[in-house]
């Protein structure tokens, strides 16, 4: 898989590429540009300009659910969820794309997301209106699964959790990841996407900054610079302000 | 006297004169015209104001039976009957107004549809008084202190002195005060509020003005006819109407006109081919169906741009002189201005903010920093009352927080994360909505032009703050036309025209290239001298490093460090948020 | 006095099961695609009077409507044929076979002279899909438009479609035949079958359209589009599908409401834009997007009207469109509880 990408201002002339069975991940303070790049693979923001190929495949003018049907599934920021629906109505739905594959089939996906994410299980009937946070981003978690990906992307799946529930969904991750499942993960919690991923990017304010093996990243001080670094280049300018 | 307003003459001086040399058949339909053309403004001012009604023919009825009933039962002289029905529908639309305008969205179509069709329907069933359905006739006419207007030639260019007026006044309101304030409705409730717009009631002013247009001319057209039935109120008149407005386009009152000439030729030229045909009945429908769908899906924005590429662009208001007198203030740090008091939120199953406690004193530039979904945009939609609180307090100035629309009052102005600019307005327009609060003129003097002086000065107000923030050479531009770096700074010139104590800004550095950072860096320093009181959230933590005096760290809802810059760097707590603390099974 | 009471309660109760068909339209196409339609009454219309031409022996006018909507269609699609013109081949013949199709069933159904309830079912294969060829029209260029420019489109919509059906069918109205001729004296009040045959057809359609919704994975896939457009999105359900398959429920539920409705009253061009019209004034009650509320507030509707045509039958229109006043003061009021 390659991926090249260049788009105005958010993001700016970012290129990469995933291999099969590989997870990458973006690390990042808020603002940085991650979720754009996200929302730009899957369709959702249109990019000015650079290419996006998958499986060797132009993507450019495929809608989101197009790229669905390609594998390409993503786990949202803000989960999007269907708040009167319940879990498993959500789980039937990732598998929206195949349906045609009949009853056992979806059963036994079903077992095996239960099995994946127990609390799912437990709480199949209820509607994910009423789930805590930390049991919606499983759900969104579970359904982006159910579509079977052969990329999945996740979006800031800590974002507002508890560091238990946090740890439950990375387990999940690491399971995942385990099976072979390739990935790109965008996190903010840089010691958490490091811990989980290959390889890691850091992206600040569109454009990156250092990338290498996650091994690596974790002890490198430009990580910790690009979140709360720095602050001399304004100190400097403040004296002729005023 | 530019060339604009020399056309201007010219083709109202076309207009007036057409009553006079039209052959006599002609002179009924240009009178029709006009009067449909009055009850299309009053549409389109509705329509750049992000409404719809759907019931303007029965607000022209309730104007036509009122005059026409009393001045017929009473022999009231017409002007007087016509005043009292214009005032009584007024009245009707402001009721009608406020039932359905608290509400958002698709309720005031509807609303204005089910009262189209319930005052219809009481015309014709209240025989007695209206005659029914065969309507009522001796109808006397307009009468102008004492002069009786009989002549059909007269009458249609009295209609049309009427309709220019309203042009000419709907072209001054849209420079006023209250105009920039309408053009906010659509999409910018939120923000206009935060300038000290209230803006429930300023649509509910649109709304009763184009019901007014609309008795308006209802009353001119009964006064004509010198008959009164039902069927010219109906919901087809209230349609036809609606299709003028859009084919004219709602960016202009001119817009109105030209609609209303168009779809009259149209409709005479269509019943023509039609009975040539020899089809019967309004087939007419059919084909001002298809043009109101294909208009909007194709020209949204009307014919009226099409004529405007041809004319000179019109000159903006002068903006020189003194502006509004600004607060000085003076460094006090003791004086606490904002204190918010064990603030929490819940959203469904999220405690969004839990007991957070903070406290700004005048003259502090504080910085608010936080992981993502660390709730500092829910904690900014608090403070500046779009969002209230679960539980806790927020005082400004030692008292509790008032409506959004009244927060700037108090000397509280803030920018928006995703900008906010109207992009109908020029760029010094938009700035002005800044010094909405600190000026009055409202509705009636914008429409009249008596609002000059006023205004100039708030121009002055809105040119010196996008001076202060250098960018008075893009003042006339079209804010769509600026890059989203130099609109961030716009959105601070029309916080500074609030002439605001303390000032809240969401990411104002976000998508800035690091020259229009510099730049902002230094509005900023200078505006602390003022000893103007900041609060900052921003991502690019270079930035507020380099700015602030005192950091606040929001992590899933709590505060977690407050301190000076170094000290917060330095957290374990901070950058074990930010960072994320190690798993325990660390790969 | 109770035979009074009687007969307009279930006076009532038919004009409110009426209505309710249509504030399940309206519900269903403002969740799906947020369009206010003010055009949904004119397939009441165009279901009765496609009824009346096929019970008449003819072929009706609707045909018509529907071949040119799908010429156009052909003309509107075909024309991107330049770019992908397998898929400009597909539009072409999909659109020629839904035609023979339309035909070949019309003539077959007038050949074997069916039963007023087959009838119902051809007419009700000709006037369903013309919702999705408008929706295709209007909807489908512009799917973020405000709710205000929806709004007016279907104002076009509906001016344009009455008109036609007055072009087609003329300004005389027909007489439609009931499902079953004939009444019941229920004590001393006369019942005509159509009302049972209204109770049965509302409560069977209502209850297709819940278990579709509930039990089909196809009906969570419209449920899910109207909860979270994106979010369905990222499920693969296409959305732009989803909205047409809204606005052909939509157009099924009001043409049946239509020829239920034809034999009590009778069949003309105009008679949908008012009944499309209260069932928005029930609608309101549950502010379009709640089933329940709206169907109490069609109920409400149904009664008020019953009870007004009995007291002050030249007032009636009037009085039910008043009360979208009350109840709008009583939505406002649950928002600011709600809300702020």
């Amino acid at each position: 898989m390659t991926v090249s990408y260049g788009a105005g201002t958010a993001i700016d002339g970012v290129s990469f590429d995933v291999a099969r069975g590989e997870f990458v991940t973006f690390i990042g303070p808020n603002g940085a540009g991650k979720t754009t790049l996200l929302n730009s693979l899957m369709g959702v923001l249109q990019q000015n300009s650079g290419s996006v190929t998958f499986n060797g495949e132009e993507l450019k003018a495929l809608r989101p659910e197009a790229r669905v049907a390609r594998g390409i599934v993503i786990v949202p920021e803000r989960r999007e969820l269907f708040p009167g629906l319940s879990v498993e109505d959500h789980l039937r739905l990732g598998a929206f794309l195949l349906r045609g594959r009949g009853r056992a089939a979806m059963t036994a996906a079903l077992e095996r997301i239960y099995e994946l994410l127990p609390k799912l299980g437990e709480r199949r009937r209820q509607l994910a209106g009423t789930l805590s946070g930390g049991e919606q981003q499983m759900v969104a978690v579970g359904r982006a699964l159910m579509a079977e990906p052969q990329l999945l992307m996740l979006d800031e799946p800590s974002t507002g959790l508890a560091p238990r529930v946090t740890e439950e969904i990375f387990e999940a991750i690491d399971r995942l990841k385990a099976d072979g499942m390739t990935g790109i993960l965008v996190e903010q919690n840089a010691h958490l996407a490091l811990s989980v991923a290959d390889r890691g990017f850091v992206l600040e304010v569109g454009s990156v900054v250092a990338f290498g093996p996650a091994q690596e990243l974790r002890n490198d001080p430009r990580v910790l610079a690009a979140y709360i670094g720095g602050g001399d280049r304004y100190r400097d300018t403040g004296a002729s302000g005023i | 006297m530019p060339i604009r307003g020399m056309l201007a003459i010219a083709v109202s001086a076309v207009f007036l004169t057409a009553p006079w040399v039209l052959p006599s058949f002609y002179v009924g339909i240009f009178a029709y015209a006009g009067i449909y053309a009055l009850v299309a403004i009053g549409l389109v001012l509705l329509l750049q104001a992000g409404q719809i009604s759907l019931g303007q023919g029965a607000f022209m009825g309730l104007g036509a039976y009122g005059s026409a009933l009393v001045a017929r039962a009473y022999g009231v002289d017409t002007l007087v009957t016509l005043v009292l029905s214009v005032s009584a529908t007024a009245l009707v639309a402001a009721l009608i107004g406020f039932v359905t305008l608290r509400l958002r969205g698709h309720y005031l179509p509807l609303a204005t549809l089910a009262y189209g069709i319930a005052l219809v329907s009481v015309f014709t069933a209240w025989h007695d008084v209206t005659g029914g359905a065969s309507g009522l006739d001796k109808i006397p006419p307009l009468s102008l202190f004492g002069f009786a207007l009989t002549d059909d030639r007269l009458y249609s260019q009295l209609i049309w002195a009427i309709v220019l007026l309203a042009v000419l006044g709907m072209s001054r309101l849209r420079a006023s005060r209250t105009g920039r304030a309408i053009a906010t409705l659509e999409s910018y409730d939120g923000m206009a509020r935060s300038f000290g717009v209230d803006t429930t009631v300023l649509r509910i002013k649109v709304f009763v003005f184009s019901a007014v247009l609309a008795a308006l001319a209802g009353g001119l057209y009964v006064h004509m006819l010198r008959f009164v039935s039902p069927s010219p109120f109906s919901l087809m008149t209230s349609f036809k109407v609606l299709i003028m407005a859009v084919v004219g386009g709602p960016l202009s009152a001119a817009g109105g006109v030209i609609g209303a000439l168009t779809l009259e030729s149209a409709q005479w030229a269509l019943q023509d081919i039609l009975a040539r045909w020899g089809a019967t009945g309004n087939l007419e429908v059919i084909v001002f169906g298809i043009i109101l769908v294909v208009m909007l899906l194709k020209w949204p924005l009307g014919l009226w741009p099409a004529v405007e590429r041809f004319l000179p662009k019109p000159a903006g208001r002068s903006s020189d002189g003194e502006g509004l007198a600004r607060t000085v203030m003076k460094e006090d740090r003791q004086a606490v201005l904002l204190r918010l008091q064990g603030i929490g939120i819940r959203f469904g199953g999220l405690q969004a903010l839990d007991a957070v406690d903070m406290e700004l004193r005048r003259g502090e530039f504080v910085g608010l920093i936080g992981p993502n979904g660390a709730g500092k945009t829910t904690l900014f939609s608090i403070i500046s009352g779009l969002l209230h609180p679960t539980n806790g307090s927020v005082l400004l100035s030692n008292e509790k927080l008032p409506a959004s629309h009244s927060i700037v009052r108090r000397g509280m102005a803030r920018t928006f994360q995703h900008v906010q600019l109207v992009p109908e307005l020029t760029v010094i327009e938009n700035v002005a909505l800044g010094a909405y609060w600190r000026t009055q003129a409202g509705f009636l003097r914008g429409l009249f032009a008596l609002d000059n002086a006023e205004n100039q000065r708030v121009l002055a107000t809105a040119r010196l703050a996008l001076e202060r923030v250098g960018l008075s050479a893009e003042a006339e531009l079209a804010t769509a036309s600026l890059p989203l770096g130099k609109q961030r700074i716009v959105e601070i010139a029309r916080a500074l025209a609030a002439d605001p104590q303390i000032l809240l800004l969401d990411e104002p550095a976000a998508g800035l290239r690091f020259s229009e950072k510099l730049t902002l860096v230094r509005v900023l320093r200078q505006l602390q001298a003022e000893h103007v009181t900041i609060l900052l959230v921003e991502h690019d933590m270079e930035l507020v490093m380099g700015c602030v005096e005192r950091l606040v760290v929001l992590d899933r809802g709590r505060i977690i460090a407050e301190g000076a810059p170094s000290e917060v760097q330095a957290n374990p707590a901070v950058i074990a948020a930010y960072l994320g603390g190690s798993r325990d099974k660390a790969a | 006095m109770i035979d009074t009471a009687l007969f307009l309660l279930v006076d009532g109760l038919t004009n409110g099961l009426v209505y309710a068909l249509l504030a399940l339209s309206l519900v269903l196409v403002f969740t799906v695609t947020r369009v206010v339609n003010i055009a949904q009454g004119e397939y009441v219309m165009l279901g009765a009077l496609t009824l009346a031409d096929l019970l008449q022996g003819r072929m009706p006018g609707t045909l018509y409507l529907l071949i040119g909507g799908l010429t156009l269609c052909v003309v509107l699609d075909g024309s991107r044929w330049r770019r992908d013109w397998r898929q400009a081949l597909l539009v072409v013949l999909g659109a020629v076979a839904a035609a023979a199709f339309a035909v070949a069933i019309t003539r077959g159904a007038l050949w074997l002279k069916l039963p007023v309830i087959g009838m119902m079912a051809v007419a009700l294969m000709l006037v369903a899909p013309l919702g999705v060829l408008i929706y295709r029209f209007t909807v489908h260029p512009i799917p973020n438009a405000s709710t205000i420019v929806f709004v007016i489109i279907s104002v076009g919509v509906s001016m344009s479609v009455q008109g036609l059906g007055l072009l087609i069918w003329g300004a005389s109205p027909y007489a439609v035949d009931p499902i079953m001729p004939g009444g019941v004296m229920m004590g001393p009040v006369f019942i005509p079958y159509q009302s049972f045959a209204i109770l049965i057809t509302a409560l069977l359609s209502m209850g297709g359209l819940y278990l579709f919704s509930e039990f089909t994975l196809v009906g969570k896939a419209l449920q899910a589009s109207a909860m979270n457009r994106r979010g369905a999105q990222f499920c693969g359900i296409p959305v732009t599908a989803a909205g047409a398959l809204a606005f052909l429920l939509a157009a099924a539920f009001s043409a049946i409401s239509g020829m239920l409705l034809a034999p009590l009253i009778t069949a003309n061009y105009e008679m949908g834009f008012m009944v499309g019209l209260k069932g928005f004034v029930g609608g309101a009650m549950g502010g379009l997007i709640d089933y329940p509320l709206s169907l109490a507030g069609v109920m409400i509707v149904g009664a008020l009207e019953s009870t007004s045509a009995y007291v002050a039958s030249a007032y009636r229109d009037a009085i039910v469109f008043s009360l979208l006043i009350p109840i709008l003061l009583w939505r406002s009021s649950r928002q600011r509880v709600e809300g702020h």
